[in-house]
């Protein structure tokens, strides 16, 4: 980080190539592709832009990185659906991923792709999925981002997973 | 750690033992030593965490180049600001400087950049106050 605050763009390019990928993947989970590609170019550049006044004693850059994007996410998503993503309603998700999980089940079309069965999950188990799956992120550091108890993000986490995991052992025979 | 405990710790952390805080990865080691059917398990999970991660993947080959393109525009920017400053009297100097803040301004409220500041802010401190940035 020193190296991109002293406007190393070398070490920018590095920092691009670490983060990027992963940020994108998990804009694209709730995002078009151009809201995604603006989201992550948003978070890079502001980087890059303010990184001189960076202090990596108090925070992670990563951390500032994906808080960025995951507001961006939450904030497009709430404005275009009235997406109730509310920090307080960790309980909510639970019988809605259930729902979700059963409707990715019974098709057989969605249990032979992993893709539609994570786009099929709650938006905040999605999120805390991602976040821990594709950005590395810790469960205290998710809780953090989605505004939620550390244990309210395991149960995301969790769930989400189980999902995952319950869906590519179902046999393709539901293609019969 | 039994098996009920070592798959809920699995579907929390994930499959990469190596992320796992290290008191809990330890003890995962030791009783995956001990439990054939537990290591099955982990492998299917790594399998999970690899289908999430192939499933979600984005080719962002352009987007880095739109990115790079953007700091390096920013570059020629400051260097064409400094061969202006040298080459053109103090009046109009003054006149480019007013309308370049004016633009820079603009398009910072455009990105939103600000607001994203503000929250990341209050997640990490103060690293990351407006007040002091430019």
């Amino acid at each position: 980080m020193r190296a991109v605050a002293a406007g190393d763009e070398r070490a920018f390019r590095r920092l691009v190539g670490r983060h990027g990928p992963k940020l994108r993947a998990i804009a694209g989970q709730f995002l078009d592709a151009g809201e995604a590609d603006d989201a992550v170019q948003d978070a890079l550049i502001g980087v890059w832009r303010h990184a001189s006044r960076f202090d990596p004693s108090k925070a992670a850059l990563s951390t500032w990185l994906y808080r960025i994007v995951v507001n961006r996410c939450i904030d497009i998503r709430r404005q275009r659906f009235r997406w109730p993503w509310s920090p307080i309603d960790e309980a909510e998700d639970v019988p809605s991923g259930d729902i979700a999980a059963d409707r990715a089940l019974a098709g057989a079309e969605a249990l032979r792709d992993v893709g539609a069965v994570i786009a099929s999950l709650p938006p905040r188990q999605r999120m805390a999925l991602m976040l821990a799956t594709v950005g590395d992120r810790t469960a205290e550091e998710i809780a953090a981002l989605l505004g939620v108890t550390r244990p309210a993000a395991e149960q995301l986490i969790a769930r989400a997973r189980r999902t995952i995991r319950a869906a590519m052992r179902e046999p393709a025979d539901g293609s019969d | 750690m039994d098996r009920t405990e070592f798959e809920d710790k699995l579907m929390i952390l994930g499959g990469d033992l190596n992320r796992w805080p290290p008191a809990e990865a330890e003890a995962a080691r030791r009783f995956l030593a001990a439990d054939n059917e537990s290591r099955a398990l982990l492998e299917e999970v790594q399998a999970v965490d690899d289908a999430i991660r192939s499933a979600t993947e984005v080719p962002v080959a352009a987007l880095a180049g739109r990115i790079m393109a953007a700091t390096q525009k920013r570059t020629s920017d400051s260097i064409l600001a400094g061969h202006w400053r040298r080459s053109i009297p103090a009046g109009a100097l003054a006149i480019v400087l007013v309308a370049s803040i004016g633009f820079k301004t603009g398009y910072d409220g455009g990105i939103g950049l600000a607001e994203d500041l503000e929250l990341a802010t209050a997640i990490a401190g103060d690293a990351f106050s407006l007040d002091t940035l430019p």
